[in-house]
């Protein structure tokens, strides 16, 4: 049951009682209007309970537009028989402002925005000073990952999108690295795509673009990258088959959706094993507590295979101390435990002797690291597949 | 004699120098008054239509809202959040515009960016039968007591009479801080719409 004009469209989802509302909803006064609220009191008449209109993707609506959404909440209100809830998102400026009022029609019209506090971690996440840390961390990884990439497919003149991307690092190092066609740059995080955006000015690159957008409800077209990323995210989300979807959603059939997660399960150290496996294990524990899954990598390879991508090809990355530079590889790790005992340790009100303990591990890792005989590694795990062709 | 040419000879040279001096410092001085009036330029931009294009093409005054928005918000570290807001802002002005002019009207708009908020003057030729209803919303709207007449305009099951936005310019000014403004040109049947938002609706 779908109601589908050229520049948008409303769907509805049984499975969810709710209407989807995509596109730039801008009709003029009159039959559309007319045309729309009958689509919606025609659905209202099938449902009980709750019905839910998502305005995620919904990136304009114009006053005929809310007209039709309130003539509707005014039939809810005389009909009395279902409470309405309204979906909006951080992103679409418009649907924090204007959709409130319509609660003030009805009193069973419940607004929320969907991004807000959409998962644990976001403060820390988002924060200003988690870009050093991301920083650090492309430093040593991206010698390893621009090989494995250019197996996993990513080819010049590619149109590539990278999701969750971050302050940009990535995609200003593929345009340079792979002369992508474009490649589109998206994170929630306005603090990083400015930061993004800097960089991409004082390094002069014209095929970037930077874009502020909810990884689980992206304004991009369906069916439009040949190449798409999703690296080192998808752990923080409790929904990460949400962002799933909308990655294959935006690929082209016959285009890869490439992902990058890590598994702390892969991490070990000598000497000092126990104390470096302890502190991972409890940092994965405290990590779940913030909504993380640190060990997520090993399920990558299901993930994309329940989402039937085609041809899924898996990889390693294997920082080690053998490979990287021992000093770039320290500071990642400084980051880390001043990310985990102090940002994290913070956040969930760790005690002083838990902060001490999982710190150990890390001091353990610096003098692996720092010793000329000492090993250690940080694995990830890389998995793409290929978006079926029909 | 030569003493006398020797003067006018040295007076030349004294002239030149001088208007060379000067020409100097003149054009030291305009530098200097170009770099304070640069400094000084707002960021603005002209744009102008045709009123039936609009009308024939609906779809119009969304690419036009569009463009505008994308365009404007290059000038803020939030992107897409103010190009969201400007254009919603931008489209309701421009249906508006759609609805109150005749066909043959042209359509001006001027955008500008001050300290304190966006300026968009929207000039157009008006009906002469909407003249007074328009005039009479924007009172309302100036008055400040528009919420009660957003939730009417919101549940009003019968189409306005006026045939124009009204819904469209209360929600921006119940739902984005717009300030409206209204004149007359000095042709009677022209009108200018002054519209401010300001700053801190933007970045809140």
């Amino acid at each position: 049951m779908n109601y589908t004009k050229e520049t948008y469209s409303l769907a509805y989802d049984p499975l969810d009682q709710q209407i989807d509302l995509v596109g730039s909803c801008r009709p003029v006064e009159g039959d559309e209007v007319v045309e729309i609220f009958r689509y919606l009191v025609n659905i209202h008449n099938q449902v009980h309970g709750t019905l839910r209109l998502n305005f995620r993707r919904l990136r304009y609506i114009n006053a005929a537009g809310i007209k039709a959404l309130s003539l509707f909440v005014a039939y809810a209100r005389g009909r009395n028989t279902l409470k309405i809830k309204l979906i909006a998102s951080g992103i679409l400026a418009w649907s924090e402002r204007v959709l409130p009022t319509l609660c003030n029609i009805w009193d069973k019209v419940e607004f929320s925005v969907y991004d807000k506090d959409f998962y644990k971690s976001q403060d820390i996440i988002e924060d200003l000073q988690f870009i050093p840390l991301l920083r650090n961390q492309t430093r040593i990884l991206w010698p390893q990952e621009k090989e494995i990439l250019r197996r996993h497919g990513l080819k010049k003149g590619m149109r590539t999108a990278d999701i969750c991307c971050g302050c940009g690092d990535i995609p200003l190092l593929i345009s340079r690295e792979f002369e992508t066609g474009s490649i589109v740059g998206i994170d929630h995080s306005e603090g990083a795509i400015e930061y993004a955006r800097n960089s991409q000015e004082e390094f002069n690159i014209s095929n970037a673009d930077f874009q502020r957008g909810d990884a689980t409800a992206l304004m991009l077209d369906d069916n439009s990258f040949d190449f798409v990323l999703c690296r080192l995210s998808l752990q923080i989300f409790s929904e990460p088959e949400l962002i799933l979807q909308e990655l294959i959603r935006i690929t082209k059939p016959g285009g890869r959706v490439y992902t990058l997660c890590e598994d702390y399960d892969l991490i070990m150290g000598y000497p000092e094993s126990d104390l470096i496996s302890q502190t991972y294990d409890r940092a994965a524990v405290y990590g779940d507590q913030m909504g993380m899954d640190l060990r997520n990598g090993k399920k990558l390879f299901g993930m994309l295979s329940e989402a039937r991508l085609e041809d899924i090809e898996t990889d390693y990355i294997m920082v080690d101390t053998n490979s990287t530079d021992r000093d770039a590889f320290a500071r990642v790790i400084e980051s880390w435990q001043a990310f985990s005992v102090g940002t994290i340790g913070a956040t969930l009100g760790l005690s002083e002797a838990d902060q001490s303990s999982l710190s150990a591990g890390y001091d353990a890792q610096l003098r692996a690291i720092r010793s000329p005989y000492g090993y250690t590694n940080w694995g990830m795990v890389a998995c793409s597949g290929r978006k079926p062709l029909s | 004699m030569a003493s006398g040419k020797w003067r006018v000879a040295s007076e030349n040279l004294l002239t030149r120098y001088l208007l060379l001096t000067n020409l100097l410092l003149a054009m030291e001085s305009g530098l200097q008054t170009n770099q304070e009036e640069n400094k000084a330029v707002p960021f603005t931009f002209d744009l102008s239509f045709l009123i039936s294009d609009f009308q024939q093409e609906w779809g119009r005054c969304n690419m036009a809202a569009n463009y505008i928005a994308a365009y404007a918000a290059y000038q803020f570290p939030q992107r897409e959040r103010v190009e969201n807001l400007i254009s919603t802002i931008a489209n309701e002005m421009l249906e508006t515009a759609v609805f109150l002019a005749p066909s043959h009207s042209d359509l001006q708009i001027r955008y500008t960016q001050l300290d304190d908020g966006l300026h968009m003057n929207i000039t157009h030729d008006i009906r002469g039968d909407a003249i007074t209803p328009y005039f009479a919303l924007l009172d309302v709207l100036r008055g400040g007591h528009s919420n009660a007449l957003y939730l009417k305009l919101l549940t009003d099951e019968e189409e306005s009479s006026n045939n124009f936005n009204q819904l469209g310019l209360t929600m921006i000014c119940n739902d984005f801080g717009a300030r409206l403004n209204v004149k007359l040109e000095n042709k009677s049947d022209r009108v200018q719409t002054q519209l401010f938002i300001p700053i801190k609706e933007l970045s809140a």
